[in-house]
């Protein structure tokens, strides 16, 4: 049995939020929903937060807003943050304490190689993608373009990954690329690139204005992949650790609601009828992206997942492949500290195996066994 | 004297990037170029090789400069990310004007300075002359509407301009409310009147 959704609240004995009115980045892809739903149901207000949400125009405009204080808080790639911690891409570490989600990626064809890798249309798995992409690499001549959103993004690892996973040099006769989202199609329409990695509701998009098809969807390269996470500077979460834990305590509890294939399609609605996408959503199919919100599993912050990421970002920069901890930057206490106020149910381990299970199965928890979602690698 | 330092101006805004380069121009420093279309930006700064880039804070661009960064080290770097400690002011201030920039290693953190001010100020700038001519748009706006309000009054009372806004003036001392909303008041009264 699950704790039911109405009875889960922030104790009235929690202490009092250090900085009440809070500011926090987002980037309009579906996953940002887990922020939109505690904002619009109001689930920050219950948590005594006013909270306005700022829409951003890239990863790097959050990330310099995040470090300079011009917001508390945003969406982020788990990679970005983790990069932090180690010492790249930002000039202070940053940290976590809750995933906001998991899918919601694919892998989509230019037209015309579609065609070559797939002239049947049959329906694809990551073995035979790659099996027909590594015998078009041999015959053609051209040099392949691939886009991905960010280096850190988990879209451009899932895209390495499998690339690696079936002995395709991403450095030979593919050149790598980083395009904006909201440009992704237009530059796959006008031939730029030929391959995307990137996030919903991108793929659908392509696929709706008849630019590309999608060749493959993320699960098939990590079925229920962890994707982005609520990121703060850790100077920040030293300075306000109970707005911190306030804010985490609003988003389980909108994670909580949207476990919930009914609420699920009502947020997504939502999403589309309110003012923070700048995207025309049209006719596509939200739920396509098949995202997962459900805690404990899809938003704690697993410590088995941050070296999945951590291991691709010492890979980029040919560092040391030595197991650092990310326990200084996923913290898995603070997770816990909330859900526990909360009277929610959590792992009792930090650290679980991935990419084994082909079925959904079952990990301890706390309070009683907790049911994972399946996490397999390469189907 | 020519200061060595190229620059590289990136913004949609064609006409505040041309005040910008301007600007970068009169204090001595060499602009590459100043693109306003984002078209292959990775190879037009592999090309151009700036020592600095100029890039609106809010340009989705700005992700393609970070992988070039990340991935390799002779392209510029955000400059957010080796600022010494002297320098957190000018980027913040940078930051809050909507301006980011990227550097190359090794270009001399003064040098880093004088350009971000320079773009600094030209942002705000930019973005005072937008406020003043939205102003002005709008302080025109309420004029046509009080002047539209009054024909319809004098129109409607069969009396004189001088009366009639006399009238409006009246009301509008009367309700404390400004003399625009009076006459957007009126307008819809007498127009449905009519």
């Amino acid at each position: 049995m699950t704790t039911p959704f109405s009875s889960v609240h922030l104790p009235l004995t929690f202490p009092m939020a250090e900085k009440p009115v809070l500011k926090i980045g987002f980037i309009p892809l579906l996953d940002c929903i887990p922020l939109v739903i505690a904002k619009e149901l109001a689930f920050f207000a219950e948590a005594g937060l006013d909270v306005s949400l700022s829409r951003e125009a890239s990863w790097a405009s959050i990330r310099d807003k995040v470090q300079f204080g011009l917001l508390d808080a945003a969406q982020m790639p788990a990679g970005i943050v983790l990069a932090s911690g180690m010492g790249l891409g930002a000039s202070q570490p940053m940290v976590t304490a809750i995933g906001l989600g998991q899918n919601g990626n694919a892998i989509t064809a230019s037209n015309p190689l579609y065609n070559a890798l797939n002239p049947q249309n049959l329906s694809m798995n990551s073995e035979s993608a790659a099996t027909a992409l590594k015998s078009y690499l041999k015959t053609s001549d051209s040099e392949l373009t691939i886009a991905s959103v960010h280096t850190y993004s988990t879209h451009h690892f899932l895209l390495r990954d499998w690339l690696n996973h079936y002995n395709i040099d991403p450095e030979n006769k593919i050149r790598q690329i980083v395009v904006p989202p909201p440009q992704m199609v237009d530059a796959m329409e006008r031939g730029m690139i030929d391959l995307f990695c990137a996030g919903e509701p991108w793929n659908s998009i392509a696929q709706i204005h008849q630019v590309g098809h999608k060749l493959l969807s993320g699960h098939q390269i990590w079925e229920n992949a962890p994707d982005k996470v609520l990121g703060v500077t850790k100077e920040w979460h030293n300075h306000h650790p109970y707005t911190h834990q306030r804010l985490i305590s609003a988003i389980l509890k909108a994670c909580l609601w949207l476990d919930d294939e009914r609420n699920k399609r009502l947020g997504f609605q939502l999403l589309h009828d309110s003012h923070y996408m700048d995207i025309d959503l049209g006719n596509i199919n939200l739920m396509l992206g098949k995202h997962r919100f459900s805690p404990p599993s899809a938003t704690f912050p697993w410590l088995s997942q941050a070296s999945w990421f951590t291991r691709h970002i010492r890979n980029l920069h040919q560092l040391p492949d030595t197991e650092t901890s990310a326990g200084n930057t996923y913290l898995t206490g603070v997770y816990r500290k909330v859900a526990e106020l909360m009277k929610l149910n959590t792992p009792s381990a930090d650290a679980k195996a991935e990419g084994i299970h082909s079925e959904s199965w079952v990990i301890n928890g706390t309070q009683e066994p907790i049911e994972m979602p399946p996490d397999m690698r390469f189907r | 004297m020519k200061i060595h330092v190229s620059v590289l101006v990136i913004d949609e805004d064609a006409s505040r990037a041309t005040l910008l380069e301007q600007a970068l121009i009169d204090q001595g420093y060499q602009v590459l170029a100043r693109i306003d279309s984002t078209d292959q930006l990775a190879e037009h700064v592999e090309q151009l090789k700036p020592d600095m880039i100029i890039i609106d804070l809010e340009s989705p661009d700005r992700d393609v400069l970070e992988n070039m960064a990340l991935l390799n080290q002779h392209s510029p770097r955000p400059v957010v990310m080796f600022a010494e400690k002297g320098d957190q002011t000018t980027i913040e201030k940078a930051i809050r004007s909507g301006v980011s920039a990227y550097v190359v290693d090794g270009l001399e953190a003064h040098r880093i300075r004088a350009i971000l001010d320079v773009a600094t100020a030209r942002f705000r700038e930019f973005q005072t002359l937008k406020q003043e001519l939205s102003d002005a748009r709008s302080e025109l706006e309420d004029r046509k509407v009080v002047e539209k309000a009054k024909g319809l009054i004098m129109k409607h009372n069969n009396c004189s301009e001088d009366h009639a806004f006399k009238a409006m003036r009246k009301m509008a001392m009367d309700q404390q409310k400004p003399m625009y909303e009076i006459a957007r008041n009126i307008i819809s009264v007498l127009e449905l009147m009519s």
